[in-house]
């Protein structure tokens, strides 16, 4: 099917390209459907477009490409929500026009079950920041 | 603030129609049950939070993708030299 998309014009997608979010990204509960556009030899950013609504489209990062150190604990009711299999997960980027004002949200990451194209946001629990400078204290 | 006492079982009314009832407690955690009218939005408030995150990450022009991919790259490079 073709997809209307503000950043990327006109792009074809597949059905079962398509991600239905089971618990949605929160103020964004009207949107069940996102596609995963990125390029294939790098998949560390990754554009979470909404089907939709072609203006809104979410910037992920891998959290691996930032952080040693970040394998939060999903909830039961986030685990239900996403059904059986390894997940993926994203951390949504707030992008500014410096570098150093852009953050990462590490308290509500983007998970995904790419085996059952299905999604979520989740609110983990513990001391998470909603806003973490992308690139850490050091270029500060 | 008023604080109130309650047991589980208990409830509380807010004006009229809004009633809040703990359902259960157990350790660090209460169950709270609420009846309101359909027009009352009820938000845990931790989530006002994230969606004000979430609206500024949405709010953002077209990203120069490469730009974007260089600075990460350069970060990860200072990274990996520490």
């Amino acid at each position: 099917m073709k997809l209307q998309t503000r950043d990327f014009g006109e792009i074809e997608v597949a059905a079962e390209d398509i991600i239905q979010f089971t618990m949605p990204i929160v103020g964004f509960e009207e949107l069940k459907q996102f596609v995963m556009l990125y390029e294939e030899d790098n998949q560390q950013l990754i554009w979470l477009q909404s089907v939709e609504n072609p203006y809104i489209c979410f910037i992920l990062a891998d959290p691996s490409m930032i952080l040693t150190d970040y394998a939060p604990t999903l909830s039961a009711e986030a685990k239900e929500a996403l059904g059986e299999g390894e997940y993926w997960m994203g951390l949504i980027v707030v992008v500014a026009e410096k570098p150093e004002d852009m953050t990462i949200n590490l308290k509500c990451p983007i998970v995904i079950n790419p085996n059952k194209q299905c999604g979520i946001q989740t609110v983990l629990e513990g001391d998470y920041p909603i806003r973490r400078p992308l690139f850490g204290e050091q270029r500060r | 603030m008023l604080v109130l006492v309650r047991k589980p079982g208990e409830s509380l009314l807010i004006g009229e129609d809004i009633e809040l009832k703990i359902v259960d407690v157990s350790g660090d955690q209460v169950r709270i049950g609420i009846q309101a009218p359909r027009e009352v939005t009820i938000v845990r408030k931790e989530l006002l939070m994230v969606k004000k995150a979430n609206e500024e990450a949405a709010a953002h022009q077209p990203v120069d993708k490469e730009k974007l991919l260089s600075f990460m790259a350069g970060f990860r490079a200072d990274k990996e030299k520490q």
